[in-house]
């Protein structure tokens, strides 16, 4: 199978499990918590992404 | 064609029925508030899918799999996808304290870009693997 299928079909999947799991998160939130959890989620969020270099790390091959 | 025809009836399938169990939200919490937790999952995981994508790239040219020529052409896009990222992280502080519908649009638009770019990236690191194994 085309890998560009199997990739969009492994990405719907995983946007229907988002879905699902926060649909059963939300029922067991009050609105106040529900309102904390938005301030909460946005204050966790970074200012600065480290570049993809730093993730990635050295390229030195593995030595067998 | 016939394997290509079914395979996208089945992503269909699978969207409309994700847009399905999103219309039943929790009563007990307004539009606005369900909305704005909505968003946030959706940037938080764009973080996590950048971090992880290239954290494993690093991974991969050490195994051998992706040549240092691999790894430059990824961070080219993965360079203009950090900036949208950090972009959306910081107009979705924004919008939690304000809950203004011009900025959820603009996260929006950086979320559909954000998107794009990690789906660019899987595919032609896909395709980078496939023919370095030739």
């Amino acid at each position: 199978m085309n890998p560009a299928l199997i990739f969009l079909i492994s990405e719907s999947i995983k946007l229907l499990f988002q879905h699902l799991s926060q649909r059963g998160s939300l029922d067991s939130l009050t609105q106040t918590q529900a309102e904390a959890q938005v301030k909460a989620f946005a204050d966790a969020l970074p200012t600065l992404l480290p570049a993809p270099e730093d993730l990635e790390g050295p390229g030195t091959p593995i030595t067998q | 064609m016939g394997k290509v025809k079914s395979s996208l009836v089945l992503v269909v399938a699978l969207v409309l029925v994700g847009c399905a169990v999103q219309k039943s939200k929790a009563p007990q919490i307004d539009a606005k508030t369900a909305f704005a937790l909505n968003l946030e999952t959706q940037v938080t995981q764009a973080n996590k899918d950048y971090t992880t994508f290239f954290t494993d790239a690093g991974n991969s040219e050490r195994a051998g799999s992706l040549t240092a020529g691999d790894i430059a052409e990824l961070n080219a896009i993965g360079s203009k996808l950090k900036t949208a990222i950090e972009e959306a992280d910081r107009l979705t502080k924004v919008y939690a304290t304000n809950y203004d519908q011009g900025t959820a649009r603009t996260i929006g638009g950086l979320l559909s870009q954000i998107a794009a770019d990690l789906t660019q990236l899987a595919l032609s690191e896909a395709q980078m693997k496939a023919g370095n194994h030739k």
